[in-house]
C-alpha cells in the first residue's frame, strides 16, 4: 500500500508534514485534498514554495480524489494524503478504500472546540465523525511528529 | 504615512514571540503588530474590530518572516477581501514561511556568522570581532523583518506572486552556501589559533572540528552547503600543511 499516511493538519502543508514526516517515511509525494485550495492559484503557489525538491505535490478537489488515490494506491510513489478538516477526511475515508488509517496532526483552537491534547482540538460532531469511522475499521490516531507517541482515539477522548 | 505605520509595525515585530501560547502559537504578536496596519479602517468601527479579532488567530512561522504574513493580511483587510480568504492566506503563509525562515537563519546567517566571527578572532582581529558580528547579525534581523512587513503590506493577496519575483529561495539558497564556505574556513583557522601552531594538535583539531562541523551539516536543507564546507577547509588545510 502506498498511501502512507492520511494526515488532518489546519494547517496543511508546513514544516512538520514535510520535513516531520516527509524524511523518516520517505515521501515523495503530497496530495492535498481541499476544494478551496485547488481553486486557488495563491494558496497553490504558496503551499508548493513550503515543499522540498524530491516530494512532488498534487491538489485535488475532493470529488475527483477517490479516483485519483485508486491510481496513486497501486503506484510506486510513497504518499501522504493530506485534508484540513476532519469532515473533509472522514468523506475521504467514505468514498475511498484507500484510506486505512487516518492521523490527526493539528487541529486548533477555534469556535466550539475543546482541547483533547495540545494539537487536538474538535467539537462535539468532530469527535463523533472520528468515532463512527473507527466503528467502520479505520482506525484513528494523534501523533504531531514521527517521533512522539500515537494517541489512540480511545485514551484522547476518555 | 504608510511608511511610518510598517516602522511601527516592524518595531512591534521584534516582540512577536512575547506572548506566544499553544493556543494561538504567535496569534496574539501577530495582531499587536498589525494594529497600526489597521489604522485606516478606524473610520469603521466594526470592521476595524473585525480585522483585529481576525490578526489574532492562530498562526505561527519563522519569527523573522511572520511580518510577511502580517502585512499581507493586513494590506486584504484594509482593501475590503472576505475575511475567510484572509484566513487561508495566512494558513497558506505560514508553511513556507517557516521552511524559508528556517533555512535563511539557523542554516545560513546563524551559522555564516559565527563563522566569520571566529575567522576574524584566529586571524587576530581579536575580541572584538565579536561584537561586530552580533551587530552583523542584528542589523540582518531587523533589516529582514522590515523587508518582509513592507512587501507584505505592499502586496496584499498578491503575495505569493511578489515572494516569487523578490526569489528569496534563491537568496536563502546563496545565503547557505555562503556559509557554508565561511565555516570551512573558519574550522583549520580557528585549529591553527587554538593549537598555536603544534602540528599535531593541529591535526587533531583539525580532525574533531571536521566531524563536528559535518554532524552539524548532516541536518542541512541546502543542497551544496556540506560539500562546499568540506572542500573549504581540505583546501585550508592542505595550504597550511604546503606552506608549514
Amino acid at each position: 500500500m502506498s498511501i502512507v499516511v492520511a494526515r488532518v493538519d489546519d494547517r496543511l502543508v508546513h514544516g512538520q508534514v514535510v520535513i516531520g514526516w516527509g524524511r523518516p517515511l520517505e515521501l515523495n509525494r503530497i496530495v492535498l485534498v481541499d476544494a478551496e485550495v485547488a481553486a486557488s492559484d495563491f494558496e497553490r503557489d504558496l503551499y508548493r514554495m513550503a515543499v522540498p525538491a524530491g516530494i512532488e505535490v498534487e491538489f485535488l478537489r475532493p470529488a475527483e480524489a477517490p479516483a485519483r488515490l485508486a491510481v496513486l494506491g497501486g503506484g510506486p510513489d510513497r504518499v501522504l494524503v493530506l485534508t484540513g478538516t476532519v469532515a473533509g477526511m472522514t468523506w475521504l475515508a467514505r468514498a475511498s478504500d484507500q484510506i486505512r488509517a487516518v492521523n490527526l496532526g493539528g487541529i486548533h483552537a477555534g469556535p466550539g472546540r475543546r482541547e483533547y491534547l495540545r494539537y487536538v482540538y474538535l467539537t462535539p460532531d468532530e469527535l463523533a465523525d472520528l468515532r463512527s469511522l473507527e466503528a467502520g475499521g479505520v482506525r484513528v490516531t494523534a501523533q504531531d511528529l514521527p517521533t512522539s507517541a500515537p494517541v489512540s482515539l480511545e485514551s484522547l477522548a476518555s | 504615512m504608510a511608511v511610518s505605520r510598517v516602522t511601527r509595525s516592524v518595531l512591534r515585530l521584534l516582540l512577536l514571540q512575547s506572548s506566544w501560547t499553544y493556543e494561538r502559537m504567535q496569534g496574539v504578536g501577530i495582531a499587536f503588530a498589525s494594529l497600526p496596519l489597521l489604522e485606516p479602517l478606524r473610520g469603521d468601527p466594526a470592521r476595524h474590530r473585525e480585522a483585529v479579532g481576525r490578526s489574532t488567530e492562530f498562526f505561527n512561522a519563522h519569527p523573522y518572516l511572520a511580518g510577511i504574513a502580517a502585512g499581507a493580511a493586513a494590506r486584504a483587510e484594509v482593501d475590503g477581501v472576505a475575511g475567510a480568504t484572509i484566513q487561508r492566506l495566512k494558513t497558506a503563509l505560514a508553511g513556507p514561511l517557516g521552511s524559508l525562515g528556517d533555512q535563511l537563519f539557523w542554516i545560513g546567517v546563524v551559522p555564516g556568522v559565527m563563522a566569520a566571527m571566529l575567522l576574524a578572532v584566529g586571524l587576530g582581529a581579536g575580541w572584538p570581532a565579536a561584537a561586530v558580528g552580533l551587530g552583523l547579525y542584528l542589523a540582518v534581523r531587523i533589516a529582514v523583518t522590515a523587508w518582509g512587513a513592507a512587501l507584505g503590506y505592499r502586496s496584499g493577496l498578491g503575495v505569493a506572486a511578489a515572494l516569487k519575483a523578490s526569489r528569496l529561495d534563491d537568496q536563502v539558497r546563496r545565503v547557505g552556501l555562503g556559509a557554508g564556505l565561511l565555516v570551512g574556513l573558519a574550522v583549520p583557522i580557528v585549529g591553527r589559533w587554538l593549537a598555536g601552531g603544534h602540528p599535531a594538535e593541529l591535526a587533531a583539531l583539525a580532525l574533531g572540528g571536521a566531524g563536528g562541523v559535518w554532524a552539524a551539516l548532516v541536518r542541512s536543507r541546502i543542497p551544496g552547503a556540506r560539500l562546499l564546507t568540506l572542500v573549504a577547509m581540505a583546501i585550508i588545510i592542505l595550504w597550511h600543511w604546503s606552506t608549514s
